[in-house]
């Protein structure tokens, strides 16, 4: 019974990752209010604390495209509801035709609704530099 | 082609299941994973370089991974190169707690029916999770 529970919240997890990267670029209001006060993000090494910092630096993104090539989603210690997602792929900035390859971990906890915010989040490049175009 | 992708791929998820039992039990093993041209990102940090690499990993203290995915795919289409991403959980340094890790690496086929890696990330989160609610 406790395994059906958990594999149903890691299907939201995936559902509610989804979903953010169809709301970058789309919606800042909506993607703002998957974070709090106390939420961490560590971009490329550099750490922004709090909803503002954060939607900051992610609004300073221009034209951005995101394109998953693999998500994974599992509980953050053995037995706890707060799940860590990891997601792997490519991202188009600038409106720029190549991609680069990057990796983002998130600490999901869930809400009394039903739904996830991001505690803490790392985001990092695979690749320095522009490598040409990946699967498209 | 796609039945050789196929089998590239299981040799690639073997490779890395061997990866990481070889990192638990000896660190220095794993040199011939990496090259001159490898980069490593290591929770920010950027590695250029075998030696550089070696050095960091011979460093941390007794290790252990248990991993929940090892997912693989070509990079390109057509290329023989992979992009294989790895989570789990980690023991670092000997501590009690494990930690999510995640890992990113492109693998590029040798010759000899190994690889080595051109370029990684890893990732962890820290001890410190916040609004930790088990349940």
């Amino acid at each position: 019974m406790e395994e059906g529970n958990q594999d149903l919240k890691i299907e939201a997890a995936k559902r509610f990752l989804e979903n953010y990267y169809r709301t970058f670029g789309a919606n800042w209001a909506d993607l703002a209010s998957l974070y709090r006060e106390e939420s961490v993000m560590i971009f490329e090494g550099r750490t922004l604390q709090g909803k503002e910092a954060i939607l900051a630096e992610l609004t300073s993104l221009q034209q951005c495209r995101h394109q998953i090539l693999d998500i994974a989603c599992y509980p953050a210690r053995p037995g706890s509801a707060d799940l860590v997602a990891t997601v792997s792929g490519n991202i188009w900035l600038d409106g720029k035709q190549d991609a680069r390859l990057f990796g983002q971990m998130f600490l999901l906890v869930p809400t009394p609704e039903g739904s996830f915010y991001v505690s803490r989040s790392t985001f990092v490049y695979l690749v320095s530099e522009l490598r040409g175009s990946f699967m498209a | 082609m796609e039945e050789g992708n196929q089998d590239l791929i299981a040799a690639a998820k073997r490779f890395l299941e061997n990866y990481y039992r070889t990192f638990d039990a000896n660190r220095a093993d794993l040199a011939n994973l990496y090259r001159d041209e490898s980069v490593m990102i290591f929770d920010g940090r950027k590695l250029q370089g075998k030696e550089a690499i070696l050095a960091e990993l011979t460093s941390l203290q007794q290790c252990r991974h248990q991993l929940h995915t090892v997912h693989c795919q070509p990079t390109v289409v057509g290329s023989g190169d992979l992009l294989a991403t790895i989570t789990g959980y980690m023991w670092p340094d000997g501590k009690q707690d494990a930690r999510p890790f995640s890992q990113m690496f492109i693998l590029i086929p040798t010759p000899e029916g190994s690889f080595y890696a051109s370029h990684g990330t890893f990732q962890y989160f820290g001890f410190e999770l916040c609004g930790t609610t088990t349940a």
